[in-house]
């Protein structure tokens, strides 16, 4: 035999071998895959719905949170829910049944006014959480509220809920309205040239070190702002609805002629992007919040209520 | 490409070829054992059965004791001791009472018995838990942050159920690992609350200095709810307990001389008693009661008129000197001079008992002390030794105070003269060395 028909003999050998190997290897899977389907699936499932009677705000945030905007309204603590970092308490009941009533009322129901409910409905936030305590930091500082991904928010204080205006914008509503821009920015982009009004300008996580006088003569609406262009834009946005004209002109004259020409070039961009990407008047926006916010401070509307 | 597959056959007598043959052929040995049908079941339903029934039988143990439950509380490390409440669980709500009055986060202020009702749920995570997840300012006070204090008392308001029986239940503090125990309630929540609040008055105020163990005196203490004592290999031990309405239950067993109990429940004669009556916390002698009292005895004293000041000629011209060097020197008003419990709670200063001084400055007011220890000498005879141990409370910015602290106990020990046997609010000390020092306290 020639070294060349040894090579082949070989070859051949080892061909057989293999197809053997993989033949028995593939039988020995098909039987183990196949031998441990013996047990059937217990009927009942091991996601059990709660044992407590729904009260009267469960069944109202069913039909005007759930039923209404998909949107889970969860007031019972849960730590799975909250940050670790931070020690926190639930909130009440009865303030709970209060700011959800103000935040249907100031927020939904406004963008469900100018933009339509179904508009609301698809891109507000999933999950709102209430935390009776503020978030204390270990250097003592405090968070207002945050919002995770577009999908929760999670809002703190509920136990020293005020029915005043500057309370709930600060703790509440400038932190929502900021969060609903980003939430419509990541769907729609807005144009990129408002990058460049304060390109120069920005200081990423310093913004806290600002003053917030001083941003306001840099340009900016706020000191966040200058942490970065997205959070410029949910800023100029979230303070030019919460404000009544008087306070905005107010701002803008604390800003001085350079600040407030920058600010209301970004102004600008909101309102032409709200108008071209979503169909929003700006203004109309503003309004109609300034008018719910007055209804629900002036004590027009029942916060109490449940039932109905 | 074609040399690729040219190749490829000639791989597989390779060394690495011959390994993977090699993990082929042993592949069916390592699944083989993986289709064992004996294995037995360890539970008899799954973990998520197993859970979803607890939470059942749970809530069904919660809510069947109709009257509710009283609950054995620790906040915080424990260092504050036990404090009682009680909780009515009903159709996911809990109305709770507590032993303390309380202010909510809403400036709301309730008094001891005031019922509070709150949401709570029985859940499943990794165990079964009890959480109050709707805030009840009784019992939350002790969770929040507080200021700039991030944890607060950083207390629990989630527990693991550890068991549950009409008898008892027993969970642990989810984050923080006190345990909670809570007995089936008899009589009206704001009843028992203003029971327990009652005798942790008397009994707190009062506290018992010694036990008898079959009729053998042990020196024991009550102190900010806790049960002090030497254990049997002569540590000292500090329990921590709740007050009841007619005793004391401790967090944890004690072993005093060999008899263990978990409660101590008041007789008729007043004596706190365990151990099936072979242990007895008599009622304080009037002595004991000067010695260990939880409050200040005060000095009777006037800077501008020397007729309203009850000591002896001695000690007046030392204080007034005193008292005059400290508003020269520190700008400061003597306000007050007590001897017994620091003014300052233990958390600021450790020294319990003192002779103190409380002084102003405008309208900042200081407490300064200096750390004695007080001992009864003689029962029969009224006499009590005064020994010096250190500065307390800023005392080393008050040197002048020193005079005083030398006289009190340079002078001891000590005759008593009570102005009521049974319920003294003056006392007299004159020294048993010398009779012509003496001075008058008083109680405010």
């Amino acid at each position: 035999m020639t070294q060349k028909e040894n090579t082949a003999s070989t070859r051949n050998t080892t061909n057989m071998k293999e197809k053997i190997i993989v033949t028995l290897s593939t039988l020995c899977l098909a039987f183990a895959l196949f031998s441990c389907s013996d047990k059937a699936l217990d009927d009942v499932s091991v996601f059990q719905d709660s044992t407590v009677e729904p009260n009267a705000f469960d069944k109202w945030i069913h039909e005007n949170y759930v039923m209404a905007y998909n949107i889970d309204l969860k007031y019972h603590m849960e730590d799975i829910e909250s940050d670790y970092n931070y020690t926190l308490v639930p909130a009440y009941l009865d303030k709970s049944i209060q700011l959800a009533h103000i935040v249907r009322y100031c927020w939904l129901q406004a963008y469900d006014e100018v933009a339509g409910i179904n508009f609301t409905r698809k891109y507000v936030p999933k999950v709102l959480h209430f935390v009776g305590s503020p978030a204390v930091g270990r250097n003592g500082t405090m968070v207002l509220g945050t919002a995770e991904g577009g999908l929760k928010v999670t809002l703190y204080m509920v136990n020293n809920l005020k029915l005043d205006k500057d309370f709930l914008n600060y703790y509440y509503f400038l932190t929502m309205h900021h969060e609903f821009t980003h939430i419509l920015t990541h769907n729609k982009n807005y144009d990129t040239e408002f990058q460049k009004i304060s390109e120069a300008d920005y200081i990423m996580g310093d913004w806290y070190q600002k003053y917030e006088s001083d941003a306001l003569k840099e340009g900016f609406i706020s000191n966040y702002a200058m942490s970065e262009y997205n959070e410029d834009f949910a800023e100029t946005m979230a303070f030019y609805v919460v404000y009544t004209p008087d306070e905005w002109a107010l701002r803008m004259r604390m800003a001085g002629t350079r600040g407030a020409a920058i600010i209301e070039t970004k102004l600008n961009y909101v309102r032409t992007y709200m108008k071209s990407a979503w169909n929003i008047d700006l203004d109309e926006l503003r309004d109609v919040v300034q008018r719910r916010m007055d209804d629900v401070v002036s004590g027009r509307i029942n916060l109490d209520d449940v039932e109905h | 490409m074609y040399k690729l597959f040219n190749h490829k056959p000639t791989t597989t007598s390779t060394p690495i070829g011959r390994a993977a043959k090699a993990c082929l052929l042993l592949l069916p040995l390592l699944l083989l054992p993986s289709c064992s049908r004996q294995e037995a079941d360890v539970f008899d339903d799954s973990a998520a059965n197993r859970l979803n029934k607890a939470v059942r039988e749970y809530i069904e143990v919660l809510e069947a004791q109709e009257t509710g439950w009283v609950l054995d509380f620790y906040p915080a490390d424990r260092s504050l001791g036990g404090m009682a409440y009680t909780a009515r669980f009903h159709d996911g709500d809990v109305t709770m009472t507590c032993e303390l009055g309380m202010k909510g986060a809403d400036g709301k202020v309730m008094a001891v018995g005031d019922e509070v009702e709150s949401c709570y749920r029985v859940i499943t995570e990794r165990s079964v838990l009890l959480t109050f997840d709707t805030y009840n300012p009784l019992l939350h006070y002790w969770s929040e942050p507080d200021g700039n204090d991030s944890d607060g008392f950083a207390s629990d308001y989630e527990f693991v159920f550890v068991s549950a029986s009409p008898d008892s239940v027993v969970l642990r503090g989810k984050k923080y690992g006190n345990l909670l125990r809570m007995y089936p309630l008899h009589e009206s929540a704001s009843e028992y609350v203003k029971k327990v609040a009652a005798n942790k008055s008397a009994l707190s105020t009062v506290p018992r200095q010694r036990a008898i163990v079959d009729g053998n005196a042990v020196p024991v203490s009550i102190l900010d709810n806790h049960f002090n004592y030497s254990g049997a290999d002569g540590k000292a031990c500090h329990v921590p307990f709740v007050y009841t309405p007619n005793g004391i239950r401790f967090y944890e067993p004690v072993t005093l001389t060999g008899f263990s109990f978990r409660e101590m429940t008041l007789d008729e004669d007043g004596q706190l008693c365990a151990a099936d009556g072979h242990i007895q916390l008599p009622m304080p002698t009037l002595m004991e009661r000067f010695t260990g009292s939880m409050t200040q005895w005060h000095f009777i004293y006037s800077t501008t008129n020397r007729n309203r000041c009850q000591m002896c000629d001695e000690l007046y011209y030392i204080l007034m000197e005193a008292i005059s060097t400290c508003m020269m020197e520190a700008w400061e008003s003597v306000g007050d001079m007590y001897i017994g419990t620091n003014k300052l709670p233990a958390s600021d200063d450790a020294h319990r008992t003192v002779i103190g001084w409380s002084t102003t400055l405008m309208s900042f007011g200081y407490e300064v002390a200096y750390a004695i220890s007080m001992e009864v000498l003689s029962e029969e005879e009224n006499i009590i030794a005064i020994k010096p141990l250190e500065g307390a409370t800023l005392f080393y910015n008050y040197p002048f105070f020193q005079p005083i602290v030398d006289f009190v106990c340079n002078n001891s020990p000590y005759v008593l003269t009570f102005n009521n046997t049974n319920n003294p609010t003056q006392v007299t000390l004159r020294s048993q060395k010398d009779e012509e020092q003496w001075f008058t306290l008083r109680l405010r």
